[in-house]
């Protein structure tokens, strides 16, 4: 899951200007206060996640599922965890 | 490296946010964007009052959906019928919009029209003239193009391309869409933008000249001192042999459009030269090639060596070689030099090739197909100059016959091309669009003048400009131009001596100008230098009209009349 979250923040990157690009490290903000992205940023990060998923995991992610659970997703530790914990119980 | 500056409006029917982003973020050029809402095409195009058009920019990138453009075509989208004729009228009316706004940047680029999402459905409909999404949006892109194709420093650029590149599920993301009105992917974006890169850069006279080949197993299969030139691999009923075949026919194409083609190959240059003359499959000739290096030294000094002799800089020069350690080499020695990672299998170099965008251009003129002639007499040259004394008895041979002429219509893109693509021997270094260059000419207190030159070994072409603008008896000299191939054989001396006569016979007095230092326009300033005109400290220089004459050896000079065209009351000045 860490290589699918780095990879769709690189892809994030590669939209972002020099000052806004994400560090990939566990405590680097994703929503709320502390981080620096916009609404369309995120919007385009989830996307590149949904599309990374499907492709190297066959994994299915709607954006409403994201929605649900934006609290969980304030940096990039959490959204890693998030991901692991939703795709860990869709197999049991 | 600083980066260009280039300036860009960009007009869209969709969210281009993300377009914006990866373009800012590009490395080939500082792209300063200048942009208005998404939507907002016909309120951009039809108000002139618009901001985007207060500054000229550099382009105007105007990028539409179908539906965006014709209601009427939204109708085929509903499986409802619609009426090409209401849809051509629509077409007419984008045009003519497009029109209006021309004048407000240096080009215009047109995307041809896509749809926003991919369309499976209707396969038996797809081409019925009523109900037919894709007859109509072929007819839409014919009219469009039938429309738009005569006018000039407007480009459609073919957006089924990017399509076809990025394969049509990468290319667009209906998630996008439907949260942020964004149809594609930011993978079909970055291949816009590389598109869009090299399209600026060819127009602007950035594209590469000169491409250098290897031969075994780059221009044919197998190595031709190992396997005779009877056992090479081209053409054939061989899967490789045709392989080659096309290879090599692509390469034939690109120096009919004037890249220069040369041998950088490591083998004995009897045999390899033998295999070329003779393998009846063989599409390029030693015709074809302006120079070789057949050897076995190393390819980064042959390469060298042939941009000094071809008076290219390296960074014109696109390099193909199969082996790894051979681009490596170069590579590191030169990293001018563009050296692409041929694919491993053969039967990929032709649509490798074909994806280069390095070498496009907008057009052609006939100074580009007889590139390579022009090249190869200018070897000729050399090699007579090398048996020769001295400079002067080497001009004497050449029955050297100068043209000078005031600038003519059919003579402007090939003016305009010397204006933004030579670098070297250039005073101001001005870049000029068609359109800038016309308006200058016009202005009745500037005269412009095209230089042709041939000799005995063939015919140069326009290979110079000299412009002048008058003001009070005095002349400033604005543009001196002098294609780097035909430097210092007197035509230079020839185009100054032109400019006092000219100035003497309208009572101008004196003549000024000023150099403007570039990285490249060094051999500029040796020349006025030379001429005592400037030095290290002093980049301005002024001189009588009457200043004595130059030694002009026994050349030929056609010159137009003097009288022709010069207003010097009026008080206006080039910039």
């Amino acid at each position: 899951m860490k290589e699918i979250v780095k990879r769709s923040i690189e892809e994030l990157n590669e939209l972002l200007p020099m000052q806004k690009k994400l560090s990939i490290e566990e405590k680097t903000p994703l929503v709320g206060e502390k981080s620096s992205l916009e609404s369309i940023d995120l919007v385009n990060l989830f996307v590149c996640l949904e599309k990374n998923l499907k492709e190297k995991k066959n994994h299915t992610l709607t954006f409403d599922e994201i929605l649900q659970n934006i609290e969980h997703l304030k940096t990039v530790g959490s959204l890693e965890l998030f991901l692991t914990k939703k795709f860990e119980n869709e197999k049991k | 490296m600083k980066k260009n500056k280039v300036s860009i409006n960009i007009i869209s029917s969709f969210n281009h946010a993300n377009f914006v982003s990866l373009l800012k973020n590009s490395s080939n050029f500082d792209w300063e964007v200048n942009e208005v809402n998404y939507n907002q095409v016909f309120q951009t195009l039809t108000n002139s009052n618009a901001k985007m058009w207060k500054q000229r920019s550099n382009v105007t990138l105007i990028w539409t959906t179908p539906e965006s453009i014709s209601s009427e075509f939204q109708k085929l989208q509903n499986k409802n019928e619609a009426n090409s004729d209401i849809i051509k009228k629509d077409v007419d009316y984008f045009c003519s919009c497009i029109r209006s706004i021309k004048k407000y940047s240096d080009i215009v680029l047109v995307p041809n029209w896509i749809l926003k999402q991919p369309n499976e459905t209707s396969l038996a409909f797809a081409y019925s003239k009523g109900f037919g999404l894709e007859y109509n949006l072929s007819f839409m892109n014919y009219y469009l193009s039938e429309q738009l194709n005569k006018e000039k420093n407007l480009y459609i650029l073919n957006s089924s391309k990017w399509l076809l590149n990025c394969g049509a599920s990468s290319a667009y993301s209906s998630k996008l869409w439907y949260l942020t009105k964004t149809p594609f992917s930011n993978n079909f974006f970055k291949q816009v933008i590389s598109d869009l890169s090299n399209l600026y850069g060819s127009i602007k006279g950035l594209s590469k000249k000169l491409l250098i080949l290897d031969l075994d197993d780059t221009l044919w299969g197998g190595i031709v001192g190992e396997v005779g030139w009877k056992n090479l691999r081209i053409g054939g009923h061989d899967h490789l042999g045709e392989a080659f075949r096309d290879f090599q026919i692509q390469i034939k194409s690109l120096k009919n459009q004037g890249i220069i083609l040369a041998l950088a190959s490591k083998n004995d240059e009897v045999t390899a030269i033998k295999a070329i003359n003779n393998h009846p499959e063989m599409i390029l000739s030693m015709e074809d090639f302006v120079t070789h290096r057949i050897n076995w030294e190393d390819k980064a000094k042959n390469i060298i060596d042939i941009v000094n002799e071809l008076n290219l800089g390296l960074q014109s020069v696109v390099f193909l070689d199969d082996s790894p350690f051979e681009r490596a080499r170069v590579q590191e020695a030169l990293p001018e030099v563009l050296v692409p990672e041929l694919p491993k299998d053969p039967t990929d170099y032709n649509t490798f090739l074909s994806k280069l965008r390095c070498f496009d251009k907008t057009h052609v003129t006939d100074e580009d197909k007889s590139r390579s002639n022009l090249y190869k007499s200018e070897s000729k040259r050399i090699k007579l100059k090398q048996q020769l004394k001295s400079l002067s008895d080497w001009i004497k041979t050449l029955n050297l016959t100068i043209v000078i002429e005031n600038i003519k219509n059919e003579n402007t893109p090939r003016a305009v091309q010397l204006f933004n693509k030579t670098n070297q021997m250039n005073l101001s270094t001005r870049r000029l669009s068609e359109q800038e260059f016309n308006h200058w000419v016009k202005v009745d207190s500037n005269n412009l003048w095209t230089i042709r030159a041939a000799d005995k070994f063939g015919d140069y072409g326009i290979i110079g400009i000299l412009s002048i603008s008058t003001k009070n008896n005095i002349a400033t000299l604005v543009d001196f131009i002098l294609s780097c191939r035909v430097v210092g054989r007197c035509i230079e001396e020839t185009m100054i001596e032109f400019l006092k006569e000219f100035c003497q016979e309208n009572n101008v007095n004196k003549i000024k100008g000023k150099y403007k230092k570039t990285d490249k326009n060094s051999l500029c300033y040796n020349f006025l230098n030379k001429l005592q005109l400037i030095d290290n400290n002093q980049y301005s220089f002024e001189f009588p009209s009457n200043k004595k004459k130059l030694n002009l050896l026994n050349i030929t000079i056609k010159k137009p009349t003097y009288k022709e065209k010069i207003n010097v009351s009026k008080n206006i000045m080039a910039k």
